[in-house]
């Protein structure tokens, strides 16, 4: 066994066992599984996953697995709350930059002593708070009805301190404001917000009509940071860079560029993912690799995990982002070789659009049936009706917020090439906001997700097996995708 | 198909840049008044566009929701607004002014200068003094124009000024343009409204509705004297309030004037070419 393989195993049996501690499985349970788990690697047939002479080291490799949930368990310990009761003074330091909402904001606040944990309060629109202040608070904190979070409702709140936080991130989050400023400055609100939305994942300005429009259409997602504008950041840096500086410094930048844009809009699941993968894409053409998207994947869950287990299970973003990744890399190609949709991308490249979106959709569907209790099934339609222009518009709202930073006259000009796209995006948005064709169920159960993975799993396996020049079976030369 | 040399190219975005700087600098001339009363919930805010080009707000509802009406009654890319006028401090009239100055060019902002003890209201004076945005203060008897049209500011007068209550010292303004005319009175009650009454000859053609439909204003003699063909009544949908009151409804039935509210109808835009009137719903 290679290395790297090695690695992709290990890192996803670490996984495996967070999963289960988070999953709540007990130890002795998790040591029996443990056993069954060393005894396939060990005893099963030949399956095609696991070659003759990997046996001995994944036997040894499987003991990770206990120790995933081990890893869990500690870091639960390490991390217990205490909770003010009842009404209370408390103490804390904002640690995220506040949304800055139409009728409120939002802080979160990190508790100081005697209590610890985090505490989300609401608070009138002024005076505004912002990241690193210290603040006190007379109130009262609740857990949310989910129980993830604790809450607390306009308490009376005060201002004692303005400058903790880190310096690093006080400055970038400075650097945004003036950022989205610029946008807002030159961009009608509702275009403004969504401009904001694409290319840093600012949501504050999102009314809630519009929030509404874009869960019930599917389309949330455009504004969840991702490989888009990771990939953006990347060609934005090599353009400005290639001609100064020599390639050695230019992946330096890159990176740099790249971690300080995600702690800029606040480290978001999503795009600490597409970072991480995105990095990896840079090391692997500076080193000349190859570039392996499966342990790309892995690691990045793997260093995820590590910084937080709890996002594996508790963080519908993360799910949602990797769930997508995975069906547009393994489950796209499944569907294109049994449907044989292999030639010819459409108008705009509308057809890899639907089949993107199908597939990332389809991956995710049991994960929004659970968490959401519905889905639109005409989403696949909105997403190609934006998709077409999105990487334009999150451009050109790049555009439009830097080059403000040059001219209000200029950025007065890019602002209005953005315009259409905006008005387009935020078109089909409430379109199929207010036209849908839900596929509702409420308390999904999560086994029948575990049977439709399952399943899914199985359909990705046949169709590798397949042989290469497909046989067109009747149903299939029938539908219209072909 | 040939490359595009990057020489023309660089030629023609400039020519693009070049026209629409022309475009910005130009002023746009409708010709038409136009009075938007904006649909920002339980809250006034007026839009004045004069036919002479400039753009007046009065007032900026409770909350950030105004950006939004902003955003669909100017014209695209429209960044600048002349004035601002605030009539009174009270938060659902001042709310939406900190966002609006953070985001719009601003020629100057009026107000009667009496303040109110509230964060949103150091906020406002703070971003006035941060953008050095002047600060004009109108009393009774001053005037706003611009070529026809005019704004005659009727309230607060000095006995008033001092008043208890807030809503006293609200800036009531008739405006005239296009042959039409149109009363704003803010937050008035019925005893200011009998006080102006008296001494101003208040007919008008659109009546913005005092207080939200509150039950203590719209009086009867005061609606009489204004005899409105259209009146407006700025209202959020299911306030606590209970406004717009059955008692001012069946008071602004009798005047015989169409009635438009927010809560019902949404943004309604009122529109004088000089010969006629016309409501729009949008």
């Amino acid at each position: 066994m290679r290395i790297h393989d090695g690695a992709f195993y290990a890192a996803s049996l670490f996984l495996l066992g967070i999963a289960a501690a988070s999953l709540g499985v007990s130890f002795p349970v998790v040591v029996a599984a443990w056993a069954v788990l060393a005894g396939i690697f060990a005893f099963s047939p030949n399956l095609i996953f696991i070659k003759p002479h990997s046996r001995v080291v994944l036997v040894s490799l499987s003991f990770i697995f206990l120790l995933g949930w081990v890893y869990f368990n500690l870091f639960y310990i390490a991390k217990e709350e205490v909770l003010p009761a009842g009404d209370a003074v408390f103490r804390g330091v904002v640690i995220e930059e506040p949304l800055h909402g139409e009728r409120s904001q939002e802080i979160l606040l990190r508790l100081s002593d005697p209590y610890a944990g985090e505490v989300r309060v609401y608070a009138p629109r002024y005076p505004e708070f912002h990241y690193g202040n210290l603040m006190s608070a007379e109130g009262e904190v609740r857990k949310s009805p989910s129980g993830a979070l604790n809450i607390s409702g306009f308490p009376q709140i005060k201002l004692v301190a303005e400058d903790g936080g880190s310096a690093v991130k006080l400055a970038l989050l400075k650097f945004k404001n003036s950022f989205l400023e610029n946008i807002k400055r030159v961009l009608p609100d509702e275009e403004a917000a969504l401009a904001g939305g694409l290319t840093v994942g600012e949501r504050a300005s999102f009314s809630d009509e519009f929030k509404d429009a874009m869960a019930k259409s599917g389309t949330t997602h455009i504004v969840a940071l991702s490989g888009y504008n990771i990939s953006i950041i990347g060609f934005a840096i090599s353009f400005l860079l290639a001609a100064f500086v020599s390639r050695g410094k230019a992946f330096y930048i890159s990176v740099l560029v790249i971690i300080l844009f995600v702690i800029m809009t606040g480290a978001e699941a999503s795009v600490v993912r597409a970072a991480i993968m995105g990095i990896l894409v840079l090391f692997a053409e500076r080193t000349g690799r190859l570039y392996s998207m499966r342990n790309a994947l892995v690691l990045a869950a793997f260093v995820m995990a590590l910084v937080n287990p709890k996002v594996l299970v508790f963080n519908v973003g993360f799910q949602l982002s990797f769930g997508a990744l995975l069906g547009i890399v393994y489950l796209k190609p499944a569907i294109e070789k049994i449907f044989r949709l292999g030639d010819g991308v459409g108008f705009l490249g509308w057809k890899a659009n639907a089949l993107t979106s199908l597939s990332a959709q389809l991956a995710v569907l049991p994960v929004l049936l659970y968490n959401f209790g519905s889905i639109n099934l005409l989403s696949v339609v909105a997403n190609v009706l934006i998709l077409e222009i999105l990487p334009f518009a999150m451009a050109l709202g790049f555009a439009a917020g830097f080059t403000g930073f040059i001219s209000y006259q200029l950025s007065l000009f890019t602002g209005l090439l953005t315009r259409p796209l905006l008005l387009w995006q935020i078109w089909v948005i409430s379109f199929f906001g207010r036209i849908s064709i839900p596929l509702a169920w409420d308390n999904f159960p999560p086994f029948l997700g575990a049977v439709y993975y399952l399943l899914i799993v199985a359909l990705i396996v046949w169709s590798r097996r397949a042989p290469e020049p497909w046989e067109p079976r009747p149903l299939a030369s029938r539908l219209p995708l072909s | 198909m040939k490359k595009a040399s990057p020489i023309l190219l660089i030629v023609l975005a400039l020519a693009a840049l070049d026209g629409f700087l022309w475009y910005s600098i130009l002023p746009s001339f409708s010709g038409d008044l136009a009075v938007y009363f904006l649909d920002v919930g339980q809250g006034d805010s007026q839009l004045v566009h004069l036919p002479g080009g400039a753009k007046i707000l009065i007032d900026s509802g409770p909350d950030g929701k105004v950006l939004r009406e902003l955003g669909r009654a100017l014209p695209g890319g429209d960044r600048y607004i002349d004035l601002l006028l605030l009539t009174h401090p009270e938060a659902d009239h001042i709310g939406g002014f900190v966002d609006i100055l953070k985001r719009y060019e601003v020629g100057a902002v009026l107000l009667t200068g009496r303040g109110k003890d509230t964060d949103t209201w150091r906020e406002f004076k703070k971003i006035l003094s941060d953008k050095k945005i002047p600060a004009i203060s109108l009393r009774e008897g001053d005037r706003v124009s611009q070529g026809e049209s005019r704004f005659d500011i009727l309230s607060p007068g000095p006995e008033y000024m001092a008043s208890a209550a807030l809503n006293d010292t609200s800036i009531v303004s008739l405006l005239t343009s296009r042959s039409a005319s149109f009363l704003f009175t803010a937050d008035i009650d019925e005893n200011l409204e009998r006080h102006l009454a008296e001494k101003y000859d208040l007919r008008a053609d659109v009546l913005k509705v005092a207080h939200h439909g509150s039950k203590y204003s719209s009086s009867e003699e005061f609606l009489r004297e204004v005899s409105p063909k259209i009146a407006v009544i700025q209202v959020g949908k299911g306030n606590s309030y209970g406004h717009p009151t059955k008692e001012a409804l069946s008071r602004l039935g009798a005047t015989g004037a169409t009635v438009y509210r927010n809560d019902a109808d949404g943004g309604v835009a009122v529109l004088a070419d000089g010969v006629t009137l016309s409501v729009l719903k949008y």
